[in-house]
């Protein structure tokens, strides 16, 4: 208390309230006089830029060592914007009018709400939280704000707004509110916590992305870290990780609508009610929405979907255009925004079997602009697109600190794009109609205005039903009576006669729509089953995926056996997902019938397909019967692998008779069941019953193949009398390295003295490497002492890079592994360039080993000097970047071979998938993060890229990136790109690790070479040459590496003629094109095949076709080129029209290198008219 | 000079009710008190006529030991005979010993766990004001451990981990407040796994309450509330009340096996006319109001009349034509207004309360609001302390980025010391100073 109230006890506390109110309210009004004053400023420019300039002198970021922040004028901000043809943008509104907008949507009267966040990323001790809700209102129809009101203050971090029921949905922290003034805006706040338990564990996840559906209903969204645990009146529902939240507030019913994704910041519906996520830190583009689907890092899903555009960069906000306003073309297109590189991109969708397809189109808006970041994208009552900008240097907050000065907090900007010279949609008046003009409105070309007509009407309540009933019964035309349909769902009233004849509608659009309908009212309809039944024959996939979804609502035997009545017709990937889902959802009413008899489907690849997703030890006796029935054909394999990955011992011996009996039995059917019985062992330690010398045989049989799995399975059941074969095997003069790996790998497997004493003969003794090291390799995990002694000697003989690899990581991956090897390394010295190979390894871990490190750079002869950076230095650094810096020169580093960038990192999707794709990381990150993520990779690493380290009951220890987890298994990628299972029975131990990027990967820079470096990074994703456009060129390539086989079969085998053909032991690797597009043959191998002869190079690509039909391939030039297409050769033109049927297709060109100096540059395009939809494979 | 923490005033309303005229209310006065409007304001003329309106019952108090004001029997009354102005004392309100009283300590550390119900109560404040109230004299802290959707497993604090690590979680969390008293409120999440997941669930509070045990700590387990029929569309909640009504008292007979208190929310909260959620399950600001009551009730504290104040005076200054009278505690903070922000202050009106508030509590509603005010901005605190934004980068598996920031979190602490200082303050009731003045002539 103030020495006031001490000196005069008797003063109202009550009274001081009111003057704390007084004054806060006095504040506020200051804020709005301020407000108004910015009006001025937009009239007369000269006042706003003297504030600029007095803002800026007084900025602290104007002390920051990277004059990154930029110049706060909008109109500088607006010249900056580079828009598409035919369009142009104005600002709608600027701070001070709203600071840091996160979300904005607009109300039914056309005002524009925002959710601006000035304390975002953390509250700091002693702040006083006061974040706001915004109202934004364009009175005269000018398009920019002329009136703003703080609706709400005091809130924290509020990520996500949409209006409604008379206020205002927030999401703030673990709460979602809703605020209104039920006394008109000058009255008291109401502040209603309608749901609570939302998590909180990093602020840029925290509930988000808020729209109403078609449906009446509210859907918002959250990102993968966090952990939601909502109390509602139905029980508790929990989301851990990203997904869609579907909430009814009148009856709070809250359900998970979709999971999974980094960063789902974007959600809108299409015209028909179509749901198409976009993800804030994933890299799948545009994702079609299945109704309950898991999608990518869904945290616990045993199988996700993906996105439509793998390799695409990260956006923020979606949503589907629509209206009279914009150009015919545009109209169904979705809009998001490549927040990192400060471009607002346009889709066109398109149907593709029972989904879509997604076909990224030249940018909306692109800058150059390092603060315009557009966040939010919405469609305005004018029928103008709005878009969010968040304004700001620095993004995201895992890399750049919390309290980095540059961040900026006080500025924010709403731009809105008009079409030039098409009129603008005139604006309706909603809120105050009458319930017909509301109807009427239903008819408009403009989503917005249906979309709020039919809010308006929900608010009304169930008063609107006669109206609505006569306004329906006189519609014809189907679209207006989905609209009608709509309207009784947002007013939850079931209508089933409407209903009814809307699944019998023309357009399969509205009968999708419509079976949603069915899922939604199941359980207030007569006859759910029988109104879905037609529709899962519908003649249309989409309707089918849609009603086999439906059914998976229905708690009902039938439904089951009705959905798997979509095996009957064409199935593709979605209706695959869709139809597993719905039958494991259902599987606690099936399974139950199943072993009762009850369930009627005989059918045995029907059969198969729901035992497969119910994935429960309980449908076994059903898959013995079937296996043993001999009536399974075709499926009969299948269904012995799915047998394998249940059954015990008993059911295992069923394929081992199979194996040993059926020689007549195609090779590949035998292999499969061969290797379903190793993963067997090696999942689940289950070995089948019986005789398992059977096995022996297969050791000799002459399919390669089969002997490597017999070698290692004999090895797993510890058969001690296959040894002497696996002996043989591994001494073995002739054999492919595949078939000595398995070799070893069964003798280390049978273990004891006699496999060590074997193991470490083949290693030691005077032999071809290629013997001796998979023996080496073997021996680790048996003796790693003996090993380590071995590996010294061994390691010292290796010339190549890839034979080194393997003897390292088997040290690495034992617990005292490193040790072990850095104490035997201590009297040996080795080639630098394997030494580096190994410090890389031992770096790359997630845990490295200083020991090991030390004994490899001495053993090495190598020097590395610390290369840390003082804050001046740093300075310096970023100067010279800008200064020196070249980014070609760059370009040429970062592909260069000992840099191995490209080993970990894609640029356009193309390269690997260990670390972050690079494509935008010039627009989205600092220079000085740069720098410091090149020298000290530890330091921040990237959102979902920090390591794992498991250590296995066995011992053994792994380090990667999380891919997915489920019950069963975890999958990690590796830091060699490699994809590796572990049974999560068999972890001890799992913690988190630091980066997979090595440190010490520019200890062989030179400095200009950094700064080149670094120069290149920082203009990725820029507008200019090292942007990655929308153009469908290849850029991961495989070149065919000149080995001893290849050159046999080229020279001797005429694999000239028939270059396409994969001939065994033929070694592909990857090679990446540039930034532009072009494939520079210097980095492609070459093969002399005879003096006369000229040398050639060969490489291919990948194309996946998904609808069939013509397109165009187009090339750079045809010089010395000569190309087949799979196994045909085709005639070589600059522009090439193809025609290919549905799945993957190979592009091989035989390059002449002395006819041809100039690089190579593949790209597709669409023909005119074609429906054709084909994609480049990119990839490592 | 006199025992004047024996001293009690009773309010206008409880005044009124025994017959006594009130001087107008325009006047803003009882009797003839008033507050000052300057120093040496006001004159007492005419005492004797003041006597005359009092009937005689008045002139009793009740003498309560000051040790344990809550222990003292109803009924003792002594005449008190020192007292120059016997108009001022008047009688106690009646109380009510529901049960044995659970009373708080001084320097106790009160840890409130469980779901939703918990969670939010933080918010309000309703719950710790009431408490915080009743020991104006005592030390004792209050930390809001609830998280929505918990149950006894601990299923709500699992973050990226197992149900295991969420109990792990939950364990360390309370233990490492070494709690004296430990309120729990779980059962509404566990309840919809029906009759066959209550043995499930008994098995998890006996283990959740055995890891308390080291702590010592006197324990207080809350039912579950009962679900509302708020009427169509929200859902028919029949089905949903027998399985909470069984896990009620599932816990209930766990409480009394181990010696706990129980607090029947169920029951006491269940037959309100005016509804206490705005979802069937979820308390609003209201229902926390309402339900402080009902906590303050089953932990047998003597009931008090939201519009009744006792007082003593504490100082009967020059000749006896000032008093200052100071209210033995704070009333509960007035009831929140519909729609009102409850974590913020309430209007003017609202302040005033009913029709005949005694000024006194006027003055006193205020503290006890401002009170409430400070608890709530404590535990916003301390929430940001205890569960703070970002905790994946702060201190989970990203910490290597911005874990450095981590050091902010402490730094919260004294700024939550800060405010056990306000609230220490402030749960001591004011003295007012009140003078004498004649009755204005109709």
């Amino acid at each position: 208390m103030n020495d006031t109230k001490k000196a005069n006890p008797s003063v109202s506390v009550g009274r001081i309230h009111r003057r704390e109110r007084r004054e806060r309210r006095e504040e506020r009004n200051v804020n709005q006089r301020a407000i108004g004053a910015s009006i001025l400023f937009h009239l007369f420019p000269f006042f706003f830029s003297a504030l600029s300039a007095f803002s800026a002198v007084n900025s602290p970021a104007f002390a920051q060592r990277d004059a990154q922040v930029p110049d706060p004028d909008p109109e500088i901000e607006r010249k900056a914007l580079q828009v598409a043809d035919g369009f142009e943008v104005n600002l709608f509104a600027a701070d001070p009018l709203l600071a840091k907008p996160i979300q904005i949507n607009f109300d039914s009267a056309g005002r524009l709400w925002a959710a601006c966040s000035e304390s975002y990323p953390q509250i700091k001790p002693g702040q006083i939280a006061n974040d706001k809700i915004i109202v934004l209102e364009d009175i005269d129809g000018d398009g920019k704000a002329d009136k703003t009101t703080v609706f709400a203050d005091g809130l924290l971090i509020p990520t996500g707004l949409e209006p409604g029921d008379g206020g205002v949905y927030v999401g703030a922290s673990t709460d979602l509110l809703h605020l209104s003034r039920p006394d008109g805006d000058k009255g008291p706040l109401r502040r209603r916590v309608i749901l609570s338990g939302f998590g909180t564990e990093d602020t840029h996840h925290m509930v988000h992305t808020l729209r109403w559906g078609h449906d009446g209903m509210l859907y918002f969204n959250q990102s993968i870290y966090i952990h939601s645990h909502i109390e509602t009146p139905y029980g508790p529902r929990r989301l851990g990780g990203g997904g869609v939240w579907q909430f009814r507030p009148e009856t709070r019913r809250l359900e998970v609508f979709a999971r999974g994704w980094w960063n789902p910041w974007g959600h809108h519906f299409d015209r028909w009610g179509q749901a198409f996520v976009t993800d804030g830190a994933g890299t799948e583009g545009v994702n079609p929405v299945i109704v309950g689907a898991s999608y990518t890092a869904a945290p616990g899903a045993s199988r996700l979907l993906q996105g439509l555009n793998p390799g695409h960069p990260k956006y923020c906000g979606c949503e589907i255009l629509s209206g009279r306003h914009l150009p015919e073309d545009w109209r169904g297109n979705l809009i998001t925004n490549d927040f990192r590189g400060h471009r607002v991109c346009r889709f066109t969708l398109a149907p593709e079997g029972s989904y879509y397809s997604a076909t990224l189109q030249a940018d909306l808006i692109r800058s150059n602009h390092p603060a315009f970041r557009p966040v939010d994208v919405k469609m305005g009552q004018d029928g103008a697109i709005y878009i969010a900008d968040w304004y700001n240097p620095i993004i995201q907050h895992g890399e750049v600190d919390f309290r980095d000065p540059r961040r900026d907090v006080s500025h924010g900007r709403i731009w809105r794009i008009t079409a030039k010279g098409r009129p603008l949609v005139p604006r309706s008046q909603l809120v105050n109609a009458k319930t017909s003009e509301l109807l009427e409105a239903l008819k408009a070309p403009e989503d917005w205005t249906r979309v709020h007509a039919r809010l308006v009407l929900k608010e009304r309540g169930k008063s609107v039903l006669p109206e609505l009933k006569a306004w329906t019964d006189k519609l014809d035309q189907e679209p207006l009576r989905l609209e009608a349909l709509w309207t009784y769902q947002a007013l939850d009233v079931v209508e089933p006669k409407l209903l009814a004849s809307l699944l019998q509608a023309r357009d399969y659009r509205i009968r999708a729509a419509a079976v949603r309908v069915v899922s939604a009212w199941h359980d207030r309809l007569s006859n759910p089953l029988a109104l879905l039944e037609p529709r899962i024959a519908d003649e249309h996939p989409q309707v089918r995926l849609e009603a086999v979804r439906a059914l998976g609502q229905i708690p009902d035997v039938h439904a089951a056996e009705l959905a798997l009545k979509a095996l009957d017709k064409p199935m593709d990937k979605y209706l695959d997902y869709g139809l597993w889902l719905t039958l494991r959802e259902l599987a606690p009413h099936w399974l139950p019938a199943l072993q009762a008899g009850r369930f009627t489907v005989a059918d045995s690849r029907k059969l198969l397909f729901a035992l497969q997703a119910a994935d429960s030890r309980e449908v076994l006796p059903t898959l013995v019967k079937l296996a043993r029935s001999g009536k399974a054909g075709p499926s009969e394999t299948s269904i012995l692998v799915f047998l394998a990955s249940l059954g015990g011992p008993v059911e295992l011996s069923l394929l081992i008779d199979r194996i040993a009996s059926g020689s007549s039995r195609p090779i590949e059917e035998r292999t499969r069941l061969l290797e379903a019985l190793e993963q067997a062992m090696r999942q689940r330690g289950v070995r089948p019953d019986g005789d398992l010398q059977r096995l022996l045989p297969l050791l000799k049989e002459k399919n390669e193949q089969l002997r490597i799995v017999a070698a290692r399975l004999a090895g797993l059941w510890k058969l001690e009398s296959a040894r002497p074969q696996l002996l043989e095997m591994a001494r073995a003069e002739k054999i492919s390295e595949a078939e000595r790996q398995a070799a070893v790998d069964g003798l280390a497997k049978l273990g004891g003295k006699a496999s060590i004493e074997a193991l470490e003969k083949l290693a030691g003794e005077e032999g071809p490497i290629t013997r001796r090291r998979p023996a080496l390799i073997a021996l680790v995990p048996l003796d790693s002492k003996i090993a380590a002694q071995d590996a010294c000697i061994l390691l010292a003989k290796l010339r190549n890079e890839s034979e080194a690899t393997g003897i390292f990581e088997a040290f690495l991956q034992r617990k005292d592994g490193a040790a072990l090897l850095a104490a035997a390394l201590r009297d040996h010295k080795l080639p630098a360039d394997i030494a580096r190979i190994g410090l890389r390894m031992v770096r790359s871990t997630g845990r490295p080993d200083a020991g090991l490190a030390e004994a490899l750079t001495k053993a090495g002869g190598l020097t590395f000097g610390a290369r840390t950076l003082s804050a001046q230095e740093m300075q310096a650094m970023v100067a010279d970047v800008a200064r020196l810096g070249d980014p070609v020169r760059g370009e040429a580093v970062f592909r260069r071979k000992d840099q191995v960038c490209l080993k970990c990192h894609a640029i356009g999707g193309a390269g690997g998938q260990v670390g972050p794709d690079l494509s935008s990381i010039g627009a989205s990150a600092p220079v000085d993060y740069l720098i410091d993520s090149l020298l000290q990779p530890n330091k921040a690493i990237k959102e979902n890229y920090h390591s794992l380290l498991i250590t296995t009951t066995k011992g053994q220890q792994y380090s990667g990136i999380k891919v997915h987890e489920t019950e069963t298994e975890l999958v990690m990628r590796d830091a060699e790109d490699r994809e590796i299972s572990i049974p999560i029975k068999d972890i001890d131990e799992r913690s988190p690790g630091g980066s997979l990027m090595p440190d010490g990967l520019t200890d062989t820079l030179t400095r200009s070479d950094l700064l080149d470096l670094v120069r290149f990074l920082s203009e990725l994703g820029k507008v200019g040459p090292y942007a990655i456009g929308p153009q469908r060129v290849v850029r991961r390539w495989q070149a065919l590496e000149p080995t001893r086989e290849a050159w046999t079969f080229l020279h001797l085998g005429g694999g000239l003629a028939t270059p396409a053909k994969d001939e065994r032991g033929l070694q592909w690797n990857s090679v990446y094109s540039t930034v532009a597009g072009l494939l520079p043959l210097a980095d492609v191998p070459s093969f002399s095949l005879g003096k006369e002869k000229h040398p050639v190079s060969l490489v291919r690509c990948q194309v996946d076709v998904t609808t069939a039909g013509p397109f165009l391939v187009r090339l750079n030039s045809t010089k010395g080129l000569k190309l087949w297409i799979d196994q045909n050769p085709v005639a070589v033109k600059e522009t090439l029209e193809v025609n290919l049927p549905v799945g993957m297709h190979a592009l091989t060109f035989v390059v002449d290198r002395e006819e041809r100096r100039e690089g190579l540059r593949c790209e597709l395009e669409d023909k005119a008219g074609s429906s054709a939809r084909v994609r480049v494979v990119g990839g490592k | 000079m006199m025992d004047s923490s024996s001293m009690r005033v009773r309010s206008a309303t409880e005044a009124l009710a025994s017959g006594v005229a009130l001087a107008p209310r325009e006047e803003r006065t009882l009797g003839a008190l008033t507050r000052p409007r300057s120093k040496h304001s006001g004159r007492l003329r005419d005492p004797a006529r003041l006597l005359k309106r009092c009937p005689l019952p008045l002139f009793r108090y009740n003498r309560i030991t000051a040790s344990d004001p809550f222990r003292a029997l109803p009924g003792r009354v002594v005449i008190v005979k020192s007292l120059y102005l016997p108009v001022f004392v008047l009688v106690l309100v009646p109380t009510v010993y529901a049960e044995e009283a659970f009373p708080l300590r001084d320097g106790d550390r009160v840890v409130l766990i469980g779901s939703t119900l918990i969670e939010r109560e933080q918010r309000y404040g309703y719950w710790e004001t009431a408490l915080t109230r009743r020991y104006p004299d005592k030390s004792i802290t209050f930390r809001n451990l609830g998280w929505s959707g918990d149950t006894v497993f601990g299923d709500a604090r699992a973050g990226f981990g197992t149900q295991a690590d969420g109990f792990r979680h939950l364990k360390d969390h309370v233990l490492a407040l070494k709690p004296t008293v430990i309120i729990l409120g779980y059962g509404t999440n566990e309840s919809f796994e029906g009759p066959k997941g209550l043995p499930h669930f008994v098995k998890g509070l006996e283990t959740l309450l055995d890891t308390f045990a080291p702590t010592k700590a006197r324990i207080v387990l809350l039912s579950p509330l009962k679900q509302e029929n708020l009427g169509p569309p929200l859902p028919d909640p029949s089905e949903n009340n027998k399985n909470l009504r069984l896990y009620a008292d599932a816990i209930r007979d766990v409480a009394k096996k181990r010696g706990h208190r129980f607090v029947d929310l169920y029951e006491m909260l269940g037959k309100e006319k005016q509804p206490l959620t705005g979802d069937g399950i979820q308390l609003t600001a209201w229902g926390y109001w309402r339900s402080a009551v009902v906590l303050e009730q089953a932990l047998g504290l003597p009931e008090t009349n939201p519009h009744v104040q006792w007082a003593r005076v504490t100082k009967v200054a020059g000749n006896a034509r000032q008093i200052q009278v100071a209210a033995e505690m704070l009333p509960l903070p007035p009831p929140p207004q519909e729609g009102a922000p409850a974590d913020c202050c309430c209007d003017d009106a609202q302040m005033q309360g009913g029709q005949e508030t005694f000024l006194l509590q006027d003055l006193d509603l205020a503290q006890a609001e401002k009170l409430r005010q400070t608890i709530v901005a404590k535990n916003r605190l301390y929430f940001y302390r205890w569960r703070p934004e970002n905790e994946t980068y702060l201190f989970g598996f990203r910490k290597y980025e911005q874990g450095k920031n981590a050091r902010e979190i402490p730094q919260f602490d004294p700024l939550i010391a800060e405010k056990e200082k306000e609230i220490a303050k402030l749960r001591v009731p004011v003295p007012h100073t009140y003078e004498l003045k004649p009755e204005k002539k109709p």
